[in-house]
């Protein structure tokens, strides 16, 4: 068990050392920042001269080779430090994505709620009653879910559950009723897909010979299903929900827009449209990073819960 | 026992008071970077700022000088301004205001070249501190424009011992300054909040509390102001202006500014563009009373250079008027040598160019020539365009000048430095001279004459192709008495509740 655990976490270094050059790279290739640093939404016409241009060039380590930039960039990332991003005037970007996380973090776990408050029922109910009404309904809420759009689906929670109803905060942060709108928005799409896969595992499961065996011998359905069929069908759904982390991470760069929900995702857009260089490198290492992790731990939780994985 | 009852009583009435606090809260599309005004080029943050420090001189919703950290002020030579300044301001730290904190403001932004508004101040080269209420700035050059360039983002006034004693890192990040609301709490994209400066020098403003929410999603915002989580939405989308307009909460207020949306001719002489008569021909083509009406939901008005009632020493003749002459393109077309259905211009912009970009195409499809658009995300289109001259044909472009001066705009096009002129490729000695003469030229009525000639060339060679001069809609819960402004500050000391 645990030389399968070290394996797994040796193999995080190379593929995180790739990302760092693939980000460095795609920063650099995607065009000069230099207007940005200048303000893109900028009151005035952007006015610079040459020595002004040198000296914000050589201040952002532009000025140095290539290859040179990306040494630094690896020894300093390894020190935790990003470097400062000039859309918040030298602010350490590191320092601006920790303040961020929590909110993200907030968002993906109510989120992530929602999707399981949803997904494990609707999934059951599904499976139970295969091609019966119920089994359609479920489905149907299973492609409208995934169908829509998640910032069509906030601005439309917004306009009837705040400004229709009155019921709810329209946007930001502060309580649990904030909460609320943004989650449903972010968790509903990955809840249709979650509820296919338990239906689909649960149906499979309750087909096989053991299961049938266990119901002749006079077992509920109660504890077929909840003690027997469901923990080998909740195996893919254990994978998807541990793979849905970065969607939850990429979602929320919308939601967290519409619900000006101060997270990552916002971090994040202001920092791609401000062509940011420490504060994209920051935020994508650190998807990337949690996007590892949560591999990592779906990859252990697959031994706990299958053992045939610990042994291959 | 009567010791707690008066505890009790005491508690109860400061709580009471408490909640009597009176809050405004408005809601902005994005937040300030910090608070380091020298460091900083977007017109949202100067709107916030404006709330925290002053300025030395204070421009009117009119645009008339008004005295703020200022009392006075002369020019004592071409190239000497005296400044007089208000005697017993003190910043929100208790600390006096004196003539060195100007002396430290404006020496620190005309040096550093990492400040983004360090090219804006480079002219000065002094600033003598003459007593403690009052300086002389010098000039590198003669200055006409130098008030405004006192009273626009950039020249908020920062205080010395704060900078020097903290830091400029902290104070970025907790600002000291002389305005009416003091600095409380800022979290990043999600709310700056202020409170009301007891001993701010203008009196104590009508609010006791400033909150300033940081909504990037217009249609947010705007729900927001409809549900009473906000009392001001500085920019309202044209495509929300209609769910105002139908509210009973809010109202819609137009005001107009000095931002321009044009067409930025590449006239490298590897471009079609390049012939005077196709940029003549597209000119005529594009009907931009109709582009206005469309894009700016009727409240952009028509221009052919970069004028507006706002902006001192616009030729105004040029406001409101624009060509529009279908058949007259064509002539000019057949004359270049293109019979119709040979042109092909490639029409560049970023995707926010987007519902332009097509309506400029159907018209130009009108004259038989044919449009390929080409959009690109903002950023991306942002780094490309700054590259000089880094588009085919024609780029979608739109500009505002925040010292408010036409002759100040005009440098954009001067040749070899300004931006306009790099992007196009156009460079022309006796425009570029006129604007030099006029930026240097104190005497109002020759500077607006060598002003006219100037606008006269570009109308001539249209290096650019003015299209029309935008009008900000911005939304405001009935019963507040706020006055939106050209220059987007966001004036909350003028804010009041209607009785």
């Amino acid at each position: 068990m645990t030389g399968y655990f070290l394996r797994r976490l040796l193999q995080v270094i190379p593929t995180l050392v790739g990302i760092t050059l693939l980000v460095f790279v795609t920063v650099r290739l995607s065009g000069d920042p230099i207007a940005s640093y200048l303000g893109s939404d900028a009151a005035d016409s952007a006015m610079i001269t040459a020595e002004q241009e040198a000296a914000i060039r050589a201040h952002l380590g532009l000025d140095k080779p290539l290859a040179l930039q990306y040494v630094l960039f690896l020894r300093n990332i390894t020190l935790g430090d990003f470097g400062g991003s000039f859309i918040y005037q030298g602010r350490p970007a590191l320092d601006l994505l920790i303040e961020r996380v929590p909110a993200t973090a907030r968002l993906a776990a109510a989120a992530l709620l929602v999707a399981i408050l949803i997904s494990l029922p609707g999934g059951v109910i599904a499976a139970l009653n295969r091609n019966k009404p119920a089994d359609t309904l479920v489905n149907a809420f299973s492609v409208i879910g995934d169908a829509m759009p998640n910032f069509w689906l906030g601005v439309m929670l917004i306009l009837l559950f705040s400004v229709k109803f009155g019921w709810l905060p329209v946007s930001g942060t502060g309580s649990w009723r904030h909460l609320l709108l943004p989650a449903i928005t972010l968790g509903t799409s990955m809840a249709a897909l979650q509820t296919r896969l338990m239906r689909s595992g649960l149906i499979e499961v309750l087909n096989q010979d053991y299961v049938r065996t266990a119901r002749a011998k006079g077992l509920s359905t109660w504890s077929v299903v909840f003690k027997h069929a469901m923990r080998n069908a909740a195996l893919g759904y254990v994978t998807l929900l541990g793979l849905a982390i970065p969607s939850l991470l990429g979602g929320s760069v919308v939601v967290e827009r519409i619900f000006a929900w101060p997270g990552v995702g916002l971090l994040f857009i202001n920092g791609l449209g401000g062509r940011d260089m420490a504060l994209i490198q920051a935020v994508v290492v650190f998807s990337a990073a949690m996007v590892i992790l949560a591999n990592l731990v779906v990859d252990l939780l697959y031994t706990l819960i299958d053992p045939r994985v610990r042994y291959a | 026992m009567r010791t707690k009852l008066i505890t009790l009583v005491a508690t109860l009435a400061l709580l009471a008071s408490a909640s009597a606090q009176s809050t405004i809260t408005v809601a902005i599309p994005s937040g300030p970077p910090g608070f380091d005004p020298q460091n900083n080029n977007q017109a949202v943050a100067s709107g916030v700022y404006i709330n925290i420090f002053d300025y030395l001189i204070f421009k009117d919703a009119q645009g008339e000088f008004q005295p703020a950290l200022a009392t006075s002020w002369e020019a004592v030579s071409d190239t000497a301004w005296r400044v007089s300044l208000r005697e017993g301001v003190t910043w929100h730290d208790g600390e006096p205001f004196t003539a060195d904190d100007v002396e430290f403001t404006f020496e620190r932004v005309a040096n550093d070249p990492l400040l983004v508004r360090n090219s804006y101040y480079s002219n000065i080269t002094d600033v003598e501190v003459v007593n403690d209420h009052e300086v002389i700035f010098h000039t590198a050059e003669p200055d006409p424009i130098f008030l405004s360039a006192l009273s626009r983002n950039g020249a908020s006034v920062i205080p010395r011992h704060y900078y020097e004693s903290a830091g400029v890192e902290a104070a970025s990040l907790t600002p000291i300054g002389t305005g009416p609301y003091r600095f409380v709490e800022y979290r990043t994209d999600d709310r700056l909040v202020l409170e009301a400066f007891d001993n701010y020098w203008g009196g104590r403003p009508a609010f006791d509390r400033a909150v300033f929410r940081i909504i990037p999603e217009n249609s947010t915002a705007v729900s927001e102001l409809l549900t009473g989580g906000v009392d001001i939405v500085t920019t309202v989308n044209v495509s929300e202006v209609g769910r105002i307009e139908a509210s009973t909460a809010a109202d819609i207020a137009v005001v107009g500014g000095n931002r321009t949306d044009y067409l930025t001719f590449n006239v490298s002489e590897d471009q079609v563009t390049a012939d005077p008569l196709v940029r003549a021909a597209v000119d005529y083509a594009v009907d931009d009373a109709l582009l206005a009406e469309i894009l700016t939901d009727g409240a952009g008005v028509p221009v052919r250079a970069r004028v507006s009632p706002e902006t001192s020493f616009s030729p105004l003749e040029y406001y409101d008027t624009y060509l529009f002459d279908q058949e007259r393109a064509r002539e000019l077309l057949a004359e270049a040598g293109y019979a119709p259905g040979e042109l092909t211009l490639k029409l560049m912009g970023a995707t926010s160019n987007a519902d332009a970009a097509d309506l400029v195409a159907a018209m130009l499809a009108d004259v038989g020539v044919q449009a390929d658009i080409e959009l690109f995300e903002k950023s991306v289109w942002n780094s490309r365009y700054w590259q000089p001259g880094d588009f085919t044909n024609i780029a979608f472009g739109a500009s505002s000048d925040s010292s408010f001066d036409y002759g100040n705009s005009l440098i954009d096009l001067t040749c070899p430095d300004g931006v306009h002129a790099k992007r196009s490729h156009w460079c022309n000695q006796a425009f570029t001279d006129l604007v030099e003469a006029a930026n240097v030229e104190f005497d109002a009525t020759i500077r607006a004459g060598l002003l006219k000639q100037a606008t006269d060339i570009i109308l001539e060679q249209r290096p650019q192709y003015y299209l029309y001069s935008g009008a900000t809609f911005v939304g405001v819960r009935k019963g507040l008495n706020f006055v939106p402004r050209a220059d987007s500050l966001i004036v909350l000391a003028e804010t009041t509740t209607t009785p």
